[in-house]
């Protein structure tokens, strides 16, 4: 097994997804589309904007749970990376020394 | 729980509102673009990263950012989808809004739910202006009603399209194509038949459409267009140009099998074929006219088609011409056509001395498929029978209130009907139809028997009979429609052309010599074509005619 890494970028890219996840928090278009029922009343497409709306937090949900859950990766592999090394070094430090 | 959409809630209808969700989607959809871009810049996989985990962080980075991918398409289409709905809402309003304009301007208005409320008419003491005023309420409330009804229509078709693409955007496992536009609202059923007030219906149905909508109807489904009445001249005969040129192939080839003298079982296939002829001669005639191809049909007995000499959407004056008996495209339209060509010539010039400068078009309509000498004299389709006249009627009125129907200012309309073409004129005066001026002539006998039965304003029915002309003295379809009380007959022997101390017009002496040139009838034809009731020449023995009231209130 070889790699090869810089565990500080993907610290990096951590937070870009993270970057990415607030970016949604804005996005609701449940509620964007809810004045569509008062503008075009009495019909099918009325009565079902509630439900459509629901229906667009859960994808909006899951696109946003899928981007936290890449960014939370991201950074356990960067954290797990660097206590490799950690230990590594740990392990290798006084190897030249006399006893 | 949903329920039928009606005119009360097209009325609650807020199209800035639907806008204005499409605009923030818009904005939000821009945040999904930018978390897109965000998650993008993560690259330390396959950079500063490499071995088998990287490998499976980079599919998971990939997955994510196709998942915003996804999101913003799908937020793309509900926008596009949501902006369609704008304008069908739109649409759908304007329709509510020429329904009370045509209302308010009889004097009537609409309710809430679209009720027509027409006030209460004092009799005039004329029982002709009073039957007159009826008429276009009667029409007006037809009118309004398909306007509201396809306003309506029209709402509850978007709304079902609406509705299942919104839930296509969100759920559909794909995300579905941002569509350009919603699908085309089918024509209305009612318009596909002979009604009268099926060319109202069609007239919204076609408002209702935006212009690149109208565009997909023309080229995807001509034949809801081509045959329509109430939808605009030049619409319909881009439609029909289609419709024609998918005719042409199959009728040459037809027409080669069946060799220069057609036997009696191909006569249909042969008239058929020489009628696409004749309407492609029309056509590429380059005389500076313009000609309108408004309908053709050759699925029945008779080849049926209605051209135009002029301009149907523009004129400021329009004759509708009914032929008679054996008229067949085929045979007829040619001719027909050179005649007219003259005669809006001299109708122009009468419209021009008085100082109207509007055009002048008349329509061909051979729009039912005539009695033929081959029909004999005993089958319903005979000519001594009226079965036929009956039956078309309806489409003759719906025919000319869709000139009216397509045009936001209607023309000034007249009839003129030739021997059998009278008697379906008859029947379609009795329909829910306006007309300004009627000529029957050469008539055989008509089922009218006041001018108030047909609707028509005090002085508006004029007939023609030449003296040598046997057919009107047959009365085979009922009084003679000189004897109709009210009625103006007008001259078809010589007489002095008006205002000229030298020009004489001729006699028609035939009962195929009334649209002759330079006769005293088509002189009068012309000059009630052209509105000039004034110019009317009375025959001989008849009194002065009686000047034409002003346009009913």
């Amino acid at each position: 097994m070889r790699f090869e890494v810089e565990p500080d970028a993907l610290v990096r890219d951590s937070g870009r997804f993270g970057e990415a996840v607030r970016a949604l928090d804005g996005v609701d278009v449940g509620s964007a589309v809810a004045p569509v029922a008062q503008a075009f009343p009495g019909g099918l497409t009325a009565a079902a904007i509630r439900e459509l709306g629901v229906a667009w937090g859960d994808r909006l949900l899951r696109a946003r749970l899928g981007l936290a859950r890449v960014g939370m990766d991201l950074a356990a592999a960067g954290e797990s990376y660097a206590a490799v090394e950690q230990v590594a070094r740990r392990a290798v430090s006084g190897s030249g020394d006399l006893p | 729980m949903t329920r039928q959409l009606g005119v009360r809630d097209i009325r609650a209808f807020r199209p800035a509102l639907v806008l204005e969700v499409v605009h923030r989607l818009e904005i939000q959809r821009r945040r999904v673009m930018g978390a897109a871009d965000a998650a993008l810049r993560a690259r330390a996989a396959g950079r500063e990263w490499r071995g088998r985990a990287a490998t499976s962080a980079s599919q998971a980075q990939s997955g994510a950012v196709a998942l915003l991918g996804d999101v913003s398409a799908r937020m793309g289409v509900t926008a596009s989808v949501l902006r369609g709905l704008a304008a069908r809402m739109e649409a759908c309003l304007e329709l509510v809004h020429r329904a009370e304009r045509i209302a308010r301007d009889r004097g009537a208005w609409t309710d809430a739910d679209g009720l027509v409320q027409v006030p209460h008419r004092f009799p005039t003491g004329d029982p002709t202006m009073d039957a007159h005023v009826g008429r276009l309420d009667a029409l007006m409330v037809n009118e309004v009603g398909r306007c509201l009804g396809e306003a309506v229509r029209v709402a509850a078709e978007t709304d079902v399209e609406v509705q299942r693409r919104l839930r296509g955007a969100v759920a559909d496992p794909v995300a579905p194509a941002v569509p350009d536009e919603l699908g085309v609202v089918p024509p209305p059923p009612e318009g596909g038949v002979g009604r009268p007030d099926g060319a109202f219906a069609n007239a919204a149905w076609w408002r209702s459409l935006t212009v690149s909508e109208r565009r997909r109807a023309i080229t995807q489904h001509p034949d809801w267009v081509g045959p329509r009445d109430g939808i605009p001249a030049w619409d319909r005969h881009q439609a029909n140009l289609i419709l024609l040129a998918r005719l042409r192939g199959p009728a040459r080839e037809a027409l080669r099998r069946a060799g220069s003298i057609p036997q009696r079982t191909a006569i249909p296939t042969w008239e058929r074929a020489k009628s696409i002829e004749a309407i492609d001669a029309l056509l590429a005639k380059r005389d500076g006219v313009t000609r309108q191809l408004l309908l053709i049909d050759v699925s029945g007995l008779v080849v049926r088609a209605i051209t135009t000499v002029g301009d149907i959407d523009r004129a400021g004056h329009v004759a509708t011409y009914v032929g008679g008996f054996s008229t067949r495209p085929e045979r007829d339209l040619r001719d027909y056509d050179d005649r007219f060509v003259g005669m809006r010539r001299l109708a122009l010039t009468q419209t021009r001395e008085e100082g109207d400068d509007g055009d002048v078009a008349i329509a061909i309509w051979l729009g039912y498929p005539a009695p033929q000498g081959r029909d004999g004299g005993f089958s319903s389709r005979s000519v001594l029978r009226d079965d036929t006249a009956r039956a078309w009627a309806d489409d003759l009125a719906s025919f000319t209130n869709g000139i009216d129907a397509s045009r936001d200012a209607p023309a000034h309309q007249a009839l003129w009907a030739h021997s059998y073409g009278s008697v379906v004129t008859g029947f379609a005066l009795q329909q829910v139809m306006r007309m300004d001026d009627v000529a029957l002539f050469g008539s055989p006998g008509t089922s009218l028997g006041s001018v108030a039965q047909a609707g028509l304003k005090p002085g508006a029915l004029n007939v023609l009979a030449a003296p040598t002309d046997p057919v009107p003295m047959t009365d085979w379809h009922g009084l003679d429609p000189r004897e109709i009380p009210g009625v103006a007959t007008l001259g078809a022997t010589a007489a002095l052309k008006p205002g000229a101390t030298n020009v004489v017009l001729r006699e028609s002496f035939l009962h195929g010599d009334y649209l002759d040139e330079g006769t005293t009838s088509e002189y009068n034809l012309a000059a009630i074509a052209a509105g000039r009731s004034d110019q009317r020449l009375p025959a001989q023995s008849d009194r002065p005619l009686a000047p034409i009231p002003p346009p009913a209130p």
